[in-house]
């Protein structure tokens, strides 16, 4: 099941909260258990019992854990970790790697096909930062299979984050209060981010797909630029949007899940760009990869090699493609002539920072968004090609149906908005401009050709 | 209670959401299912019984995403009221359709798919495969032949280089004929050869056609208007039922009465071409030749000594009353909806003629070409 559509909204919201609020207190996990799995298992039955069993080991191994010590503890820590991150490898990265291998030795090591299970990226994240925690000593085996069961499918950001650490929500899993003013900011959040999907990252995503089925060999150099704008814009609506709506489902149930999403296209450098955007992920990555290599405290080589293992990573989360390791390389050059000499130049030169900010960022995306390398290499010569004048009339037809949603997305990214909207947003100006929002997310989604969650594919 | 209403009086946001939510659940729950939407002419999905095994394989969570999505409460206002936002934001686009000058509504095609080779292959095919003549006629589109009239800069495939390229790969076939009606109707673009409102051509723009095809099958050019005309105001077309937006000319469908002796559908029979009680329906189009049966017989005995074999879609629906001008007896198949063989039908009765008519889109991607050999 997806938030953003008529049958979340309609069906299991009203639903699901009017059993959650009315069981009693000691209930609730039960009943959120029981509806993440109805949540989960409406569009994927199959892959329930995936969840099922890393459920059953990391409770066991949590238990190993803590009842051993030396050698057995550290057996069962790393037997725990090989099994998370194996069955994420096995999902995700067989057919990747299968592909790679037949590619270069000519073998026909046939492929097993898998389709990803929904979220699994994302849960295998969530599932580990327990265990890693816990033998780290940094919190206590959870007891109850139920509670940590909770924790790993709650339906909010169970298939798409923000991604929840257990240490982060531990205390919330045991007792909660749900107070109207949660409630009713967790419903604003909720808006917002529906607003986001639909009306703006939904609008912007048809143009760019669009440009994909006129073919790269036909747009003009605007239209190109116009696509790279309108994807970056798509890619950071949706997302946002989805964080937003989980973080409000999560007030709504009682939770604070951290924030994903910082304002990142203002930012004055890639290095902040990636402390501002899909704060979640890089915060596991830092916590969880780059420190425990040594981070910056042993050396400057290490240093880079240690950037250059968190990128490479980072890449490959997003994708079993070489696009998605290029694009997570890509990151690791910039952030690394940032750290040697750029970032001091760009701390003096604002303007300069934002527009370099900006226009790498947006085509970062573009070996994001382009999987195939020969269609890349078509848009690239796209946007660096001057063409003729008359040769531009097509950027007019999309300017005319996208400028408006561009230009609002263009404002909606900066600050100022939603900061001024959050002092008026329990006012009664604020609840009439959700009340609209709200409305205007049902009629789209009453008629809704194109709505599909990008994230949903990692 | 009191404290839950003061709550409440205080946090009206949750009010609104949570009346809005179970409002809406209630109309799914309590109201009628609908069978068809007449604005957007199509069979709408009713609310599905659970079973076991459409629980196991997932059939049932399928089809109930589409009853919330298609039987939503207040649906045609809701989808009305995204029309209209959509147009305030200046955009001219609605559900793939755009809206250009003089209120025409145009589709944007802007790939050729795989499948218009297939096609083509399919109808060469198919002519070789018999020793008659077989005429080949593939329609152009409105986008195409109201080029001038579509929204500035719209992207737009090269159809012309399209259909040539058909023309080509076709006239090299044995026993193919391609009668070319791009050069039939671009010189009448400035009439209303098509609708606005719909993709099909008026019954003034498939008269332009029949003319193109009697020169190329040698048929003596009969006059049409010497039967009686009638014209069926309120016309909104298939682009409309996707555009949906505001300040839409409707359109008028004119159709002649040209005199049969009977029209032999599938399991009924009428004494006429045109299905008069769909005049009065959303969908007039498809009053022409009562929609699109699989196959049906169009006969008007009157000693011509020629009959008729069309493969077809919809747009040949408003010129067969013009062939039926020419032909004893024509028999019209749909590969979409026909289940019999091609072949027979055209060894059973006398000799026929062939012809093929398709609109362009349909030959890039309709997927029941391959029938014609089967």
């Amino acid at each position: 099941m997806v938030f953003s559509s008529l049958l979340f909204i309609f069906w299991f919201i009203p639903v699901f909260f009017a059993v959650y609020w009315l069981v009693p207190a000691k209930l609730r996990n039960t009943v959120l258990f029981l509806g993440s799995i109805v949540f989960y298992a409406w569009g994927e039955p199959v892959y329930l019992i995936l969840i099922f069993i890393s459920i059953l080991v990391n409770y066991l191994a949590g238990i190993g854990i803590e009842q051993t010590e030396g050698t057995l503890s550290k057996i069962i820590f790393i037997s725990s970790m090989v099994f998370d991150f194996g069955m994420l490898f096995v999902f995700k990265y067989t057919g990747f790697f299968v592909s790679n291998i037949n590619g270069i030795f000519g073998s026909s090591i046939s492929d097993l096909h898998l389709t990803l299970p929904l979220g699994i990226s994302f849960y295998t994240f969530q599932i580990a930062s327990y265990v890693i925690d816990l033998y780290r000593g940094k919190i206590k085996a959870e007891h109850s299979p139920l509670t940590l069961g909770t924790y790993l499918v709650m339906f909010p950001q169970l298939i798409a984050g923000p991604i929840v650490v257990y240490s982060q929500v531990s205390e919330q899993l045991h007792s909660r209060r749900i107070t109207m003013e949660d409630v009713s900011d967790g419903i604003a959040t909720f808006i917002l981010g529906l607003a986001s999907k639909v009306l703006v990252a939904n609008s912007v995503g048809a143009l760019w797909n669009d440009l994909e089925s006129i073919g790269y060999e036909n747009i003009s150099m605007p239209l190109a630029w116009l696509g790279a704008v309108a994807f970056t814009l798509q890619i950071y609506f949706d997302f946002n949007g989805y964080s937003l709506m989980a973080i409000g489902l999560g007030k709504m149930l009682g939770f604070s899940i951290p924030r994903n999403f910082n304002h990142p296209y203002v930012s004055k450098s890639l290095t902040e760009f990636w402390r501002r955007w899909h704060m979640t992920l890089s915060g596991w990555f830092r916590e969880y990869v780059y420190i425990p290599l040594g981070g910056n405290r042993k050396g400057k080589i290490r240093t880079y090699v240690n950037l250059f293992i968190v990128w490479f990573l980072t890449g490959f989360w997003h994708g079993a493609g070489w696009n998605f390791i290029c694009w997570g390389l890509f990151f690791f050059v910039f952030l690394s002539l940032e750290k040697s000499f750029l970032l001091a130049f760009l701390e003096k030169h604002p303007v300069i920072a934002r527009i370099y900010s900006l226009v790498f960022i947006a085509l970062s995306w573009m070996i994001f968004a382009i999987t195939d390398f020969a269609k890349l290499g078509t848009y690239a010569k796209a946007l660096v090609s001057f063409p003729s004048f008359s040769a531009c009339t097509d950027v007019l037809y999309y300017m005319r149906n996208y400028g408006a949603v561009i230009i609002i997305g263009c404002i909606l990214s900066a600050p100022f908005v939603s900061e001024r909207f959050e002092r008026i947003k329990r006012k009664p100006a604020g609840v009439a401009i959700l009340s609209v929002l709200f409305f205007a997310c049902i009629c789209s989604l009453a008629d809704m050709g194109y709505n599909p969650f990008l994230y949903f594919r990692f | 209670m009191k404290k839950l209403m003061k709550c409440l009086t205080e946090y009206p946001l949750i009010l609104i959401f949570f009346a809005v939510c179970a409002g809406m659940l209630a109309g799914y729950v309590f109201g009628k299912d609908r069978d068809f939407s007449d604005m957007e002419n199509r069979y709408l999905q009713k609310r599905p019984k659970v079973s076991l095994s459409s629980l196991a394989d997932g059939s049932f969570m399928e089809s109930f995403d589409t009853y919330t999505d298609e039987q939503v409460p207040f649906r045609n206002v809701l989808v009305k009221c995204k029309a209209v936002m959509i147009w305030l934001s200046g955009s001219s686009e609605n559900d793939g359709i755009a809206k250009g000058r003089d209120g025409y509504l145009f589709d944007k095609v802007t790939a050729v798919s795989d499948k218009a080779s297939k096609n083509i292959a399919a109808m060469k095919n198919f002519a070789a495969s018999t020793d008659r003549d077989v005429y080949i006629a593939v329609a152009p589109t409105s986008t195409w032949i109201n080029e001038e009239k579509l929204p500035a800069g719209m992207p737009v495939l090269d159809e012309k280089a399209c259909a040539d390229q058909l023309k080509t790969a076709l006239s090299s076939a044995q026993n193919a004929h391609v009668i070319d009606l791009y050069d039939a109707l671009l010189p009448h673009k400035d009439e209303q050869v098509y609708y606005r409102t719909d993709h099909h051509w008026t019954t003034g723009g498939a008269g332009y056609a029949y003319s193109a095809i009697a020169d190329a099958m040698g048929l003596e050019k009969k006059d049409i208007t010497q039967y009686e005309k009638h014209e069926v105001p309120d016309f909104l077309g298939t682009h409309y039922a996707k555009y949906k937006g505001v300040n839409v000319k409707a359109d008028t469908i004119e159709y002649y009465d040209v005199p049969i002796d009977s029209l032999e559908l599938e399991g009924r029979t009428a004494s006429d071409m045109m299905d008069k009680e769909k005049l009065s329906g959303y969908d007039k189009y498809a009053a022409f030749m009562y929609g699109n049966d699989g196959r049906y017989e169009v006969k008007a005995e009157k000693g011509a000594g020629r009959d008729l074999l069309i493969l077809k879609d919809s747009y040949a629906n408003c010129l067969i009353p013009y062939l039926v001008m020419n032909y004893d007896n024509i028999t019209v198949i749909d590969l979409r909806y026909f289940g019999g063989s091609v072949a027979e039908e055209l060894l059973a009765g006398g000799e026929k003629d062939v012809l093929l008519l398709y609109n362009w889109t349909f030959v890039n991607e309709d997927n029941h070409f391959y029938k014609m050999v089967n």
